[in-house]
């Protein structure tokens, strides 16, 4: 997956767990759990706001792009 | 489903009740006129005994088949209108009863075109071949309720796609 979730280094830096992040959001403990691994397919916009707002960042702060040529060949 | 649709879908699952009771009234009096024929003179044992005979003969049922497996298909439907009307999301109870709806609908269609000439030619001792009755209306149904079963299993899968989405 080129895009990478650096959600945990974010949680560190505002000192917030993932468990009451996940409380706050309205997300639940296996959802966060998933996302913080990188293991869904995507974020909704509004689980992305609420994310920015509680963590007080950008989006840009809880992922990352790792380019890759495929991407344009990639059917889902 | 906006609330300002729940209106209209109540009506709907109100008509399919009606049309439900409606056809339960119609296939019970056609049944009944068979199964009670006007018959002068005869003692209330004797009418009871006429009836139960034709009751467990296969010439009474048969009519009945496509009815029955219509009754089936109007009940998806009003199950499928009641989850609506209710503000339930497109979640597996919605998807499974478009399920049921196209399984009910493949069964019309089988009914009218394969099961009822089969029993008709046994009832009549004509034991021989498969005799089918391609009725359009029937092929038609029946596919339709294939239709409804394919886009059934395809919305199964988008949902399950939009799981992995948080």
């Amino acid at each position: 997956m080129p895009i990478r979730v650096t959600l945990d280094v974010m949680l560190a830096r505002r000192k917030i767990r993932a468990k009451d992040l996940a409380a706050q959001i309205g997300l639940s403990e296996t959802q966060m759990s998933l996302l913080r691994t990188g293991k869904v397919k995507g974020m909704r916009f509004d689980t992305l706001s609420k994310l920015c707002l509680i963590l007080e960042c950008q989006p840009a702060d809880i992922m990352e792009y790792d380019k890759d040529e495929s991407d344009l060949s990639r059917d889902d | 489903m906006t609330a300002s649709r729940r209106p209209q879908i109540a009506g709907l699952a109100v008509l399919t009740g009606l049309v439900i009771v409606l056809l339960v009234i119609n296939l019970v009096h056609d049944r009944m006129s068979d199964l009670l024929p006007p018959t002068a003179g005869m003692t209330a044992g004797a009418k009871l005994g006429t009836a139960l005979a034709v009751m467990l003969s296969l010439k009474f049922w048969i009519p009945a088949i496509v009815p029955l497996a219509f009754l089936g298909a109007l009940a998806a439907v009003g199950g499928i209108f009641n989850r609506l009307q209710a503000g339930k999301p497109f979640d597996d109870s919605l998807i499974r009863g478009v399920k049921q709806l196209g399984h009910a609908l493949i069964v019309v269609g089988i009914a009218g075109c394969i099961v009822v000439p089969v029993l008709t030619a046994w009832e009549a001792g004509d034991y021989g071949g498969l005799p089918f009755r391609l009725a359009t209306e029937h092929v038609a149904v029946g596919l339709i309720g294939v239709a409804l079963n394919l886009v059934a299993t395809q919305a199964h899968r988008l949902r399950a796609e939009l799981e992995q989405f948080v």
